[in-house]
């Protein structure tokens, strides 16, 4: 703009190609206001020389004060109008002299001694000779020719002085600017916004931006026009475009076409670690009141991390609602479940799990119960013993495997006293129930240590149509927890012959 | 057609021996009595072998009376892995005795058919307690030690379920826990927080405990004080996981040819005596050959203590070269495996774990492979002589 007003100074600026030139670049650098002149008596506004009539006139000063005719000028927009000579000025004519002067158009030089000019201290004018003023102008005068010429209204002779003014141009400020989120993660996008203010009315503001991650380009620049004042998301960097660790910069800058502040950069963001997030439990159960498993594997679904760091987990297991005063509080678990080494006692218990980035832990899971109850639960690995055709007086029992003898399982959580009854094998009335006839004992399996020896009935004891304790304490551990139960049979003399049968009932509950 | 009789053969096993199960859960049921008290309480009949079968269902015991079974008679299909069923309580208004009155819920399976010759056929019920406590006059608690896997310092808790069985409130109750050894030696003590505790409420103390001690199995007490009465509870527990250690192998005086002998150091982290430790042993080369498999003598290893197991090698017929030496310890119904690159040389077997090296060198070398040595001599000298006699022929 300094170059501009350089530009105007009369003694090297001529009207024509050059003016010409000159007038389309400041047109379109600046904004155009309505300059308005008149031939008036008394000049309200500013006086900028006189002539001597309407038409076919002399022309003096306007510190003279011989004509009444007075060339008035003002700006409609309220841009100061002056008369200086000096400065960003137009040199509108030379005068002969100060006053009853002939006039010539400023690229003669007849002239010298007394010009008659029109400043602006805040716009810039821009005036012409011409045939016709532009819309856009406002006509002074005319002249009659190029030197020793009277002067007259425009409407007097063919070349007139036309004028236009225009408004300097103030570049756009930056009042705002502002990166979202304030905390950054990798699956969040980082947004610039700006708010841009230019006091040009009219002027088309463009924010510009340029992106860098690791203080490196990202992307090309970004440009958008803005609304004046109104703060506008100007540029996103997309979560793609960085990584846990990343620091982020935004350059930018806002221009009004004309000129560009100055390049700012926002304060250094850095992607923070995205914790992982929050587990969701699955087995047990939640709320699950007949739960029996004494060691249960704990089960839940992967949490999932926006940085994909490797997870761990912790688990607390609590006998309190709210997960306080854990029993287990277990950390560094990488796989996506728990299984509790030792047997959990009956109670309810209630659990929660959260993942680790090694960094932040994620929220914690719901919180989730469960009853665990216990439970009896036998299994007989074989259902009946067949001693086959049997003699009068023959004797046979299980404890040589032949036949084998019942094999009993505790297949529930807790150990387990048995008790055995049977209804009458024989029919013969010496050998009923409650006789050396039909008897019972409980024997070691495979699975020693299977129950309490000294507790339970490991000799033979007459069987009954009432329960009778055979085996205490049989353990629930899978290693320990099967038993024998043999059987002794013997037909009595008086047996008569035919199928022999009876219904045995073995009845378990908790020791 | 001759798959027919095969087919009912196995029809004919399966039927003449099933496995047949039971189950029920829970197991047992508390209530605090209050008089005319009615509640219903559900039990689950597992069919653990998912087999049709029937079933009576029926109380007995002092308060079999009143207790009313929903449904008498059952039927569980194969495809039901259980099925809930329950009963209504409706008790008496008093119960004479202060205490614990008990009724069992019975769940008998109804006999199957009976098979010919002499034959005792079994079916099974499964009964679930249900234990009325009437509260003892006065005051009168009963706890529950819960205990977990500790490890060593980090901290854990117990937990002490306070049960008030009496009629009067407790004013102050906590729970003093001593710890103690497998020596049966007491090594510390620790004290819960304080609670009151309402008549016929529970309330749950906690007692914050990190330990300090070795690993091993432990013995946990836990007296509950309350208005100047107490009652104790006990748990075992364990600090930190039972696991032996092979701290290293070595192999003396070895000669290419002869018999190695490995010994294995094995230490025992645990508290306790590890009884019946044994090492099965395998050496492989890279393409998984076998080259020799051993099971070493059963050792008993000392609480914190360490015991050298020896495995033996014929390398008569080996060659020098890199092998795998795979131990598999057995312990307590444990295994724990290591291992080793084995470097078999003329005069030493090199073991390499973890990025340490042990090595034992032996004094010479075998004599067998002296022999060859001067054989390959030998025979080089006479190749040369016999060349040079060859060439004198020649020249002639």
């Amino acid at each position: 703009m300094e170059g501009l007003g350089k530009r105007m100074n009369n003694k090297k600026v001529f009207f024509g190609m050059g003016i010409l030139i000159l007038s389309l670049i400041v047109s379109s650098h600046f904004v155009d206001t309505s300059l308005s002149c008149s031939i008036v008596t008394t000049c309200p506004h500013t006086d900028i020389f006189h002539i001597s009539n309407e038409t076919n006139a002399h022309a003096e000063l306007n510190n003279n004060s011989n004509y009444d005719h007075k060339i008035c000028c003002n700006d409609t927009a309220g841009l100061n109008i002056g008369t200086s000579c000096t400065g960003e000025y137009y040199t509108l004519l030379h005068l002969s002299n100060q006053t009853n002067a002939h006039v010539e158009l400023n690229n003669e030089s007849s002239y010298n001694e007394f010009s008659v000019c029109i400043s602006s201290s805040d716009g810039l004018l821009n005036c012409s000779y011409e045939s016709d003023c532009d819309n856009s102008d406002a006509c002074l005068a005319s002249v009659s020719g190029s030197t020793n010429a009277h002067v007259g209204n425009c409407t007097d002779y063919t070349t007139k002085i036309c004028c236009n003014i225009t408004a300097a141009n103030t570049p756009p400020t930056i009042i705002a600017n502002v990166t979202k989120p304030d905390n950054v993660y990798t699956n969040t996008d980082w947004m610039l916004n700006l708010t841009v203010t230019d006091p040009d009315v009219g002027d088309t503001i463009t924010a510009y931006t340029q992106l860098y991650v690791n203080r490196t380009v990202s992307g090309s620049e970004h440009s958008l026009v803005v609304s004046d004042n109104v703060n506008t998301n100007v540029a996103n960097l997309s979560s793609s475009g960085f990584n846990k660790g990343a620091t982020l910069i935004a350059e930018f800058w806002a221009g009004d076409g004309i000129a560009n502040t100055t390049k700012y950069n926002t304060t250094q963001a850095t992607v923070q670690n995205s914790p992982p997030s929050q587990v969701i439990l699955s087995y047990p159960e939640n709320n699950d009141s007949f739960f029996t498993n004494r060691t249960p594997r704990f089960n839940w679904t992967a949490a999932t991390d926006a940085d994909n760091d490797a997870l761990t987990y912790q688990i607390l297991i609590s006998l309190n609602p709210d997960a306080s005063s854990p029993l287990t509080n277990e950390t560094g678990i990488s796989n996506e479940y728990y299984i509790q080494p030792s047997e959990l006692d009956f109670a309810t218990y209630y659990w929660k799990v959260r993942a680790n980035d090694s960094e932040a832990y994620g929220n914690w899971s719901d919180i989730w119960n469960f009853t665990l109850i216990p439970s009896v639960s036998i299994i007989l690995v074989n259902d009946s013993i067949n001693f086959g055709t049997m003699a009068q007086f023959e004797v046979n029992d299980t404890t040589n495997n032949h036949p084998e003898p019942f094999r009993l399982e505790n297949d529930g959580n807790t150990e387990a006293n048995v008790s055995v009854k049977s209804s009458s094998l024989w029919q013969s009335s010496s050998a009923q129930l409650n006789t050396s006839y039909y008897q019972f004992k409980a024997d070691n399996s495979t699975e020693t240590n299977s129950f309490s020896w000294i507790h339970s009935q490991t000799t033979w004891a007459y069987m009954s149509d009432v329960y009778k304790s055979i085996i205490a304490i049989l353990n629930h551990t899978d290693s320990n927890d099967l038993a024998e139960i043999d059987i002794r049979v013997e037909v009595a003399s008086d047996e008569p012959p035919g199928p022999k049968s009876a219904v045995l009932t073995f009845y378990a509950e908790e020791s | 057609m001759k798959l027919k009789p095969i087919l009912l053969i196995i029809v004919m096993l399966a039927l003449a021996s099933q496995i047949y199960a039971l189950g029920i859960a829970p197991s047992h049921s508390d209530v605090i009595f209050e008089p005319g008290l009615e509640k219903t309480i559900q039990l689950k009949v597992i069919n653990n072998d998912h087999k049709d079968f029937d079933a009576v269902v029926y109380a007995e015991g002092d308060l079999a009376e009143y207790i009313t079974i929903n449904e008498p008679m059952i039927k569980l299909a194969k495809d039901q892995d259980s099925r809930i069923i329950s009963y209504k309580i409706n008790l008496p208004q008093s119960l004479e005795k202060q205490g614990l009155h008990e009724a069992r819920i019975i769940v008998r399976e109804i006999p199957k058919e009976i098979k010919g010759g002499t034959t005792i056929t079994a079916n099974l019920a499964v009964a679930s307690k249900l234990k009325v406590m009437v509260p003892y006059k006065g005051k009168y608690a009963e706890i529950k030690l819960f205990v977990t896997d500790f490890k060593q310092d980090k901290e854990s808790n117990f937990a002490v379920e306070v049960t008030n069985l009496g009629t009067e409130d407790i004013l102050e109750a906590k729970a003093v826990i001593d710890i103690y050894g497998p020596l049966n030696n007491k090594l510390e003590t620790i004290t819960s927080n304080k609670m009151s505790v309402k008549s016929k409420n529970k309330e749950m103390l906690i007692a914050k405990w990190t330990p300090k001690l070795r690993p091993g199995s432990y013995h946990a007490v836990a007296t509950l004080i309350y208005d100047e009465l107490n009652t104790k509870d006990e748990k075992s527990f364990t600090i930190g996981t039972l696991e032996l250690e092979i701290v290293s192998i070595s192999v003396t005086d070895f000669r290419l040819g002869g018999i190695a002998k490995f010994d294995i150091l094995v230490e025992n982290n645990w508290n306790t005596e590890i009884p019946n430790v044994f090492a099965e042993t395998t050496v492989k080369d890279n393409k998984e050959k076998i080259y020799t498999q051993f099971k070493t003598a059963s050792v008993n290893i000392p609480a914190f203590g360490k015991q050298e197991l020896n495995a033996y090698w014929d390398t008569a017929k080996v060659i020098p070269g890199a092998y795998k030496f795979d131990i598999v310890l057995n312990y307590l119904g444990q295994k724990t495996e290591k291992i080793f690159d084995i470097m078999v040389e003329y005069d030493k077997i090199t073991a390499t774990l973890a990025g340490k090296a042990i090595a034992v060198e032996g004094e010479e070398r075998p004599a067998l492979l002296k022999s060859i040595y001067i054989l390959i001599f030998l025979v080089a000298v006479l190749i040369v002589f016999n060349i040079a006699v060859y060439f004198k022929k020649i020249k002639r």
